[in-house]
């Protein structure tokens, strides 16, 4: 896998109103290959502050993505894998949904809305329900509001 | 197998931290906290709990050198050392003893600081003695002295959590005394107010009640400012200043022209801040006053700490618990070095070389004549060094070359001295310099006292054998007096040393190695059964009566103009300490900062078309460095913040030397530059 | 009572610490050592040494033993253990990084005291040689802990967000774990959290560490004990731990066979039987 390129200082841009966040997108090339597909699924004004990234497989992500991602000024982090029982690896996606499960815990712990990540097993590939469970994703990101402390 | 650990102090800074060394087949593999130390109660900051990473590195200077042709080789003790003595002996022949100066310590151990100073005075006959004090904390001394007649720490690190109230000025607290912010920290957590004062938006001021941003150089203006608002309101201790105080009136003149509209014109303050600033510190039972370089390295250090002493006094804050003045001492041993005696005027305990009592005794006690006129101070000694007056300088794990201010001038003095001698455990830009090095032992190789910022005596004692042939400072300077044929020089343990300090030292009377085993001593401690001392001047001032003196603003010598239109202002970073010999050969500090970096406000960086770390070019009227941007709002508009602690950037390059009159201390914290971007090479 | 107690534990340690070492099986006897009124961690060898051995300082202990056996390849030494460090010398063997072969456990009983000031639940090792186990008790916090977790989630960002803002990044709280004994630690890589920051970058430096310690923290609270700006790190580790066990059952340092519930056993834990091709 390529280097993880993370940009350092995005701006939270928009109103209240209009917030449009900011988005680090992980997906496995089994369930999806291409990223352009998954860039598409968002509504424009997110897909242009987003990132995405492919994985080997889901197993690949690593909760300091995530951690990373935020402090680094993203607003969500978006996990697309296969669904359980299709993982190319058996078991990566299992492991992963495990090691997400638990991270998510320790953000709420820690103040941090877990509905920040965004924890997507889909089976190959569906267009229509990926894209749905896309865009609700980041309505509910659109209420919860930036990431980054405004003070 | 084998493992065991070595109590000692901290080598970095004035906090004065507990460690543990842990030696495994004689070498250092760690340090770790100790857990009821008073001070440091189970923690440690990153520093020390790297301070062993420095001590085994392969730069240690192993072997003495001196200078043949251009280069610098090795050579053994007793060619190094006969020739120093030669060299010594001639020139204070030639030239008197006074063309002779010496550069102590503030990190070496107090039975070394002694011993020098012994060596200056008895053995060459002079009083040309300084060290770096003079650079950081000499206002404290000459102004507390003058207003309480004691110019140390007046309460205690642990008292600070006591206290109901803490303004803390001029001291970027959780990164250069992290012990002593922990302890902020705590009295706020207790429900103290805390309040910040510094030009630069710190760490510390993110977690204060009241953060107050005046501008560069106007201290006195905000202090008078303060206490003008306090006397209006009546809010200041009536009784205490009738009682215990003199000359309130002429102060009290003074302060009537600082109104809050004043105050503001020049320094920037608002008035209703100001007012609130005023109203907590004195309206609180038990306020402290906490402060470092940000109010003594200035033209005017000693009418800051004048000033803060005026307000201390005003407001009965000085003399009980939780309370007082609290100069935070830099280096691990400053306050030590001070204690011994390794200053101009004063030998030890703070006892005048012009007053002939003490001259009688030290000399009856050291069988020697020594010298009654006040020597001079390091600052005078680079330019005497530079006018060709001062033939000699011996010095002693001090690295003028990076620390003092106006870095060409001082390459110029070093270069022009006949003889140029350095002791110190790592090569750097002064050794580079001398004619004669002498490798010497760090903290961890050698036993003795060092005394931190709240004038509490501690142990350093020896975890592992000195590496290659570096002797221990005391036992170098012993070896040059035996050849240089004088007695007194005959100690065999540093024990001794103590005791003979201890004789001489009314506030160290009482203290003991043995007493130091088990018990926390502060100073003054005048007697074996004396428990030490927590806090000073309750009941009466050292001097008898505080005295108030009346201190009117000056503006700094160098402020910004047309030609260089950005303040200056210098300091220093968490990761790093001082000149670096000891921090940039530790991996863990090196890891988290390998280089400089100047703050610069990001609307400034914007005008000037600099993003952060794009190299820019610093200049003054002194010289030029190239150093990295970061932009930050700490630093506010028009001001740069350069840290002194990286050669490749030394931002002495461009200080001023122009100092206070009184303490002689550069104003490091103010001069003018203009900032460009550096022209890329590529 | 009390005073008796401690003499016998004192006594206790230093027979059973003489009867090893003269028997000439281990190559020391890793412990503490009163000087000065302070307790330090020393390794034993010899017998006259023994008259400064003391039970009563509290150290983390299970860090030494791990760099002890990773210095020296051969060789075995006794450690009096407290129950947490049995539970990290537990987790370190999990991760392999003791072979527990070499080391021979000296269960040392804390008192009523040592388990209060310590927030303790567990305050014995599985076989206590030293002393007398307290039993179960629980010294938690919990005044501390529910004001944690009945903060609202946006008091809770605001607490913790102010908090870690003290942080001067001085590594105690990962200098002090025995578990955190990585060769490369996260932490330490600029990749992950910026170098050079006071205080440093958040949420990347603690919240690293909080899921690193997830599944490995034994409750020492060594951590928040080391930490200079009151940061309370422990607190927010032994939440994190209560939601393991709540959801997954899961205690660490309890037996050195019970898996980390982030290490799904294939074919075991997981349903998984094949993807495509």
């Amino acid at each position: 896998m390529s280097a993880l390129e993370i940009s350092d200082g995005i701006q939270a841009a928009g109103t209240e109103s209009a917030f449009a966040p900011a988005i680090a997108v992980f997906h496995c090339r089994w369930c999806e290959p291409d990223s352009q597909k998954v860039l598409v699924m968002m509504p424009p004004d997110v897909a242009e502050r987003s990132i995405i990234r492919r994985l080997n497989c889901s197993a690949r992500m690593e909760a300091e993505f995530a951690i990373k991602a935020l402090g680094a000024g993203f607003d969500g982090v978006v996990v697309i894998g296969c669904e359980m029982g299709e993982c190319h690896y058996r078991v990566g996606n299992e492991q992963a949904a495990r090691r997400l499960s638990v991270l998510a815990g320790i953000l709420a712990l820690a103040g941090i809305y877990p509905q920040r990540l965004g924890l997507f097993w889909e089976s190959a590939f569906d267009e229509v329900t990926t894209r749905r469970s896309i865009e609700e994703y980041v309505e509910a990101l659109r209420d919860i509001g930036p990431f980054k402390d405004p003070h | 197998m084998n493992y065991k650990t070595i109590q000692s102090t901290c080598p970095y800074c004035g906090c004065g931290c507990g460690i543990y060394l842990e030696v495994i087949d004689g070498h250092l593999v760690g340090t770790m906290p100790v857990l009821n130390h008073p001070i440091s109660k189970g923690s440690l900051c990153i520093k020390g709990w790297a301070a062993h990473e420095f001590v085994e590195s392969e730069d240690r200077l192993r072997r003495p050198l001196w200078k043949r042709g251009a280069n610098l080789e090795p050579t053994d003790w007793d060619s190094a050392l006969y020739s120093v003595a030669d060299r010594l002996t001639a020139i204070k022949q030639q030239y008197g003893p006074d063309s002779i100066g010496f550069l102590s310590s503030a990190k070496c151990t107090n039975e070394e600081n002694y011993v020098l100073m012994k060596f200056a005075r008895a053995v060459v006959g002079t009083n040309n003695i300084d060290h770096c004090a003079r650079l950081c904390h000499s206002p404290t001394v000459a102004g507390l002295a003058r207003a309480f007649g004691s110019g140390a720490m007046t309460n205690s690190v642990p008292e600070l959590e006591e206290a109901d109230c803490i303004l803390i000025t001029g001291s970027n607290t959780t990164e250069n005394h992290p012990m002593i912010a922990s302890r902020i920290v705590a009295a706020r957590d207790r429900g103290a107010y805390i309040i910040v004062i510094d030009p630069r938006r710190i760490h510390l001021a993110n977690h204060a009640d009241l953060f107050l941003q005046p501008r560069l150089g106007t201290d006195v203006a905000w202090i008078n400012g303060m206490m003008n608002i306090i006397i209006s309101e009546g809010w200041h201790d009536r009784d205490f200043i009738r009682d215990r105080t003199e000359n309130f009136a002429e102060m009290r003149q003074t302060v009537a022209s600082y109104t809050p509209e004043r105050v503001q014109e020049i320094s920037g303050i608002e008035p209703h801040l100001l007012r609130h600033a005023a109203a907590m510190y004195a309206s609180s039972a038990r306020s402290s006053l906490v402060y470092t370089m940000g109010i003594t390295e200035h033209t005017t250090g000693t009418d800051n700490v004048l000033s803060l002493a005026n307000l201390a006094m005003l407001c009965g804050q000085v003399g009980k618990p939780g309370s007082g003045i609290n100069p935070l001492r830099g280096q691990n041993n400053v306050q030590g070095a001070c204690d011994m005696g390794a200053l101009p005027d004063v030998l030890t305990g703070y006892q005048r070389v012009d007053d002939p009592e003490t001259i009688s005794k030290f000399a009856r006690a050291w069988g020697a004549n020594l010298p009654r006129e006040p020597g001079i101070t390091v600052t005078d000694m680079i330019d005497a060094a530079a006018d060709g007056e001062l033939k000699a300088l011996y010095i002693m794990g001090e690295n003028p070359m990076l620390s003092d201010p106006d870095i060409n001038h001082v390459k110029e003095a070093l270069s022009n001295l006949e003889l140029l001698v350095v002791q110190d455990i790592f090569m750097n830009q002064t050794t580079e310099l001398a004619h004669v090095v002498f490798p010497a032992q760090s903290y961890a190789e050698k036993a003795g006292t060092v005394t931190s910022t709240d004038r509490r005596v501690q142990r350093v004692r020896k975890a592992i054998e000195g590496v290659g042939e570096a002797l221990t400072d005391w036992e170098i300077f012993s070896r040059l007096a035996k050849i240089m044929g004088a007695k007194g020089f005959s100690y065999e343990t540093p024990i001794e040393i103590f005791e003979e300090i201890r004789s001489l030292t009314p506030s160290y009377a009482g203290i003991t190695y043995f007493r130091l085993d088990s018990e926390e001593l502060q100073w003054p401690c005048p007697t074996e059964d004396h428990p030490g001392t927590r806090y000073l001047h309750e009941g009466e001032f050292t001097r008898g009566k505080g005295a108030f003196t009346a201190v009117e603003w000056k503006p700094p010598v160098e402020v910004a103009d047309e030609d260089y239109p950005f303040f200056l202002t210098t300091g220093r970073v968490h990761f790093h300490y001082h000149t670096g010999t000891m921090t940039r050969r530790s991996p863990t500090l090196n890891r988290e900062m390998a280089g400089a970096a100047a703050d610069i406000n990001p609307t400034d960086a914007t005008d000037l078309g600099i993003k952060d770390s794009d190299m820019m070019t610093v200049s003054s009227r002194r010289g030029e460095v190239k150093i990295r941007a970061r932009l930050t709002d700490s630093v506010p508009k028009g001001t740069i913040f350069i840290p002194f602690n990286f050669r490749e950037s030394a931002a002495n390059m461009l200080t001023i030397s122009a100092r206070d009159p009184i303490a002689k201390i550069p104003e490091f914290k103010v001069c003018a530059v203009k900032v460009e971007k550096a022209v890329s090479r590529r | 009572m009390q005073e008796e107690v401690e003499d016998t534990r004192e006594q206790q340690a230093r027979r059973i610490a003489r009867e090893l070492i003269a028997s000439g099986g281990m190559d020391g006897i890793l412990g503490l050592l009163e000087i000065r009124d302070h307790q330090v961690p020393h390794l034993f060898t010899e017998v006259d040494e023994l008259e400064g051995l003391d039970v009563s300082g509290r150290y983390p202990i299970a860090a030494i033993a791990e760099r002890l056996l990773r210095k020296f390849e051969t060789g075995r030494i006794g450690v009096i253990a407290r129950g947490c460090d049995e539970r990290h010398l537990i987790e370190l063997e999990k991760k392999k990084s003791v072979d527990m072969s070499r080391l021979k456990l000296i269960g040392l009983a804390c008192t009523i005291e040592e388990a209060r000031e310590c927030h303790c639940v567990r305050p014995y090792p599985r076989e206590v040689q030293i002393g007398r186990s307290v039993g179960n008790v629980d010294y938690l916090d919990h005044e501390a802990l529910s004001k944690l977790i009945n903060m609202d989630i946006a008091e809770r960002r605001r607490f913790w967000t102010d908090i870690f803002d003290r942080c001067i990044k001085c590594y105690g709280c990962r200098n002090v774990c025995p578990l955190c004994n990585c060769e490369d630690c996260r932490l330490e890589e600029a990749r992950w959290v910026r170098v050079g920051e006071i205080p440093p970058e958040y949420p990347s430096f603690h919240l690293i560490r909080a899921f690193h310690m997830a599944d490995k923290c034994v409750g020492c609270f060594a951590c928040e004990r080391a930490c200079p700006m009151g940061i309370p790190v422990g607190k927010l580790h032994q939440l994190i731990k209560e939601d393991l066990k709540s959801v997954y059952g899961y205690q660490a340092g309890r037996d050195v066979e019970e898996k980390s519930p982030l290490l799904l056993a294939p074919g075991v834990e997981t349903k998984g039987k094949g993807g495509r091709g």
